[in-house]
């Protein structure tokens, strides 16, 4: 039969296709496609660019629908096995060399590879525009990832869990879920994608209900999608790391405890991500990649152990360098004594992770800073520090937590559809979105939150670059 | 894409099943719309919600905004999923014959 497809110029995707004796018959049909025609639009993904849409007259022999019930009625084993007989040689490439490949690991479940084959061999993605969905009952968890190449695989949903605080799981709960992908997904589990969550990829439309099911039987929680508090980053904190100031495995389990609702139920006008950081180092990069960034921070100077500082020296430690290093200058070694000019400490912790006899300071506490992103409006922005330091009280950190309330309260009541919180203060002002939220503006909000110099090329790594230039 | 007959008139209804033209919709219809939604007989509570959106929805023309509805009828959002399992802008909209809501929820 003849198809009439509306295809993007730009890649090929079909954006519409109609039956041509059904455009000649059907008036709400044509009136859509001259619609289109008109508007003259790419592709979702290729929006960015303006280009005639691409009119073809393809020739389809069999009706599609007896096609795509077959393919829905083969077992998934006969699926990958018969994809497995094609031959795949640009993936084959990357399974060469001494690395593990990604490869490797996709060929052992049903993912379709020959989508990532053509991918491959047209330098550019076959798989078509993605974004949330849900089914009643679960209001958030659920993404859908259409496919631009139907005649190959058809589109992918998948289910986002939220792993435990700390990214530890018992061996029983990992196989559990493992065993949900296996029986529902492709067998590919995504773990702690970037915002920290289980992904379980390629569920069936009609299997999402039961996949979700059998997660919440596991133990595990579903959701984080859309525009609602999304899953809660944090570092791993007391349970290994010497440097952390507040205790962020519990901070997690409390934030769960209070916004669970505020997770599966999205009723922001955009996403807010959460991101926990025990100490300034920020290990999550809390302040370039959540909306509301909590950071462990210290008041006081960093306190000095003499004697281990001594020892430390003794033994080939190059204080004059560290000192030299201080980003304000706050320090001064006379070869005997080393001070620190509390005004001028900047609470960096360049010498806190350089040298083992100086330690974080007390009267600890969280900065809660808003407003990071990558996306949206303006561009990336770095966040607004809102509080410098608030109490942390274990176990529910109410303070923290009433004062994030507040902000997203906040911006729920005055921004627009769609507007990420970094935006919404950008467009308003921090001074006014401060007198919204009720936080007294400080001197510490004008200041770059973060001064962390602890990134450093060794000698070797300059010398190496400098002969390639 | 599809026309139903609902006592004696034609209804045109979008692939998800949203009413067309709005004009069309009656406590009847709204009714008609539940029972295809799966939630029986509407109660008090559901008429309540579908009322303070259908009422926006004349005013203003566009479909509220999640919070309005929270704020407005004042039942807790996960409340509002219980009584419209397929959600505020799902489920609670199409009973109200709104045309589809645009956006993710």
């Amino acid at each position: 039969m003849l198809m009439v497809q509306l295809a993007c110029p730009k890649c090929g995707f079909v954006i519409e296709q109609y039956g041509a004796e059904q455009l000649e018959t059907d008036a709400q049909k044509q009136k859509r496609y001259q619609y289109l025609r008109k508007k003259q639009s790419l592709c979702p993904s290729c929006l960015t660019q303006t280009a005639k849409l691409e009119e073809r007259r393809v020739e389809l022999e069999a009706p599609p629908q007896a096609e795509l019930m077959a393919e829905a009625e083969a077992p998934p084993e006969a699926r990958a096995e018969g994809e497995a007989a094609t031959p795949t040689p640009f993936c084959d490439e990357l399974e060469r060399g001494p690395w593990p490949s990604h490869v490797t690991e996709l060929k052992q479940t049903r993912y379709h590879m020959q989508m990532y084959e053509e991918g491959l061999r047209q330098k550019r993605t076959q798989w078509g525009f993605g974004g949330y969905t849900s089914i009643p009952g679960v209001a958030s968890g659920i993404l859908m990832r259409a496919s631009a190449r139907p005649d190959i695989a058809k589109g992918a949903n998948l289910v986002r869990a939220f792993c435990p605080s700390g990214t530890f799981y018992s061996t029983k709960t990992f196989r559990a879920l493992c065993d949900v992908a296996d029986r529902h997904g492709y067998g590919i589990l995504h773990l702690h994608a970037t915002t920290c969550d289980i992904e379980v990829l390629g569920v069936p439309k009609e299997e999402l209900r039961a996949t979700v099911d059998e997660l919440v039987a596991a133990g595990l929680d579903v959701g984080s999608t859309g525009d609602a508090y999304r899953n809660c980053q944090e570092c791993i904190g007391p349970l290994r790391c010497e440097m952390v100031l507040v205790d962020s495995v519990a901070m997690r389990q409390a934030y769960f405890t209070r916004f669970l609702d505020d997770v599966q139920y999205p009723r922001f006008p955009h996403k807010i991500k959460f991101k926990l950081s025990g100490c300034p180092n920020d290990c999550t990069r809390s302040q370039q990649k959540g909306d509301i960034a909590i950071v462990g921070v210290f008041r006081d100077p960093p306190r000095i152990d003499e004697a281990r500082l001594d020892d430390w020296v003794k033994n080939g430690g190059d204080l004059a360098h560290v000192v030299r290093m201080c980003p304000t200058r706050a320090m001064e070694w006379d070869g005997r004594r080393l001070t620190i000019d509390a005004d001028a400490c900047v609470r960096c912790m360049y010498c806190i992770n350089k040298c083992p006899a100086i330690r974080p300071g007390g009267d600890r506490g969280v900065a809660v800073l808003a407003g990071g992103k990558m996306r949206g409006k303006y561009g990336p922005l770095q966040p607004f520090l809102i509080a410098p330091l608030v109490p942390a009280i274990p176990p529910d950190f109410k303070e923290v937590f009433d004062l994030c309330a507040k902000i997203t309260d906040v911006y729920d009541e005055h921004a627009r559809r769609k507007e990420r919180l970094g935006d919404f203060i950008y467009r308003t002002g921090i001074d006014e979105f401060c007198r919204l939220v009720g936080v007294a503006p400080t001197p510490q909000q004008m200041v770059a939150p973060r001064i962390n110099p602890f990134y450093h090329w060794t000698p070797e790594e300059l010398q190496a670059s400098r002969k390639e230039a | 894409m599809a026309t139903v007959e609902f006592e004696g008139k034609p209804m045109d209804l979008d692939e998800d099943g949203f009413l067309q033209n709005p004009e069309l919709w009656s406590e009847a219809v709204a009714q008609y719309f539940a029972e295809q939604e799966g939630l029986g007989t509407l109660t008090d509570e559901h008429w309540k919600v579908v009322n303070m959106i259908r009422n926006y929805y004349l005013q203003f023309g566009v479909a509220p905004m999640i919070r309005k509805v929270v704020k407005d009828t004042g039942f807790e959002l996960k409340y509002i999923y219980t009584l419209f399992p397929s959600g505020p802008a799902k489920g609670a909209c199409k009973v109200a014959g709104l045309p589809k809501p645009t956006g993710c929820v």
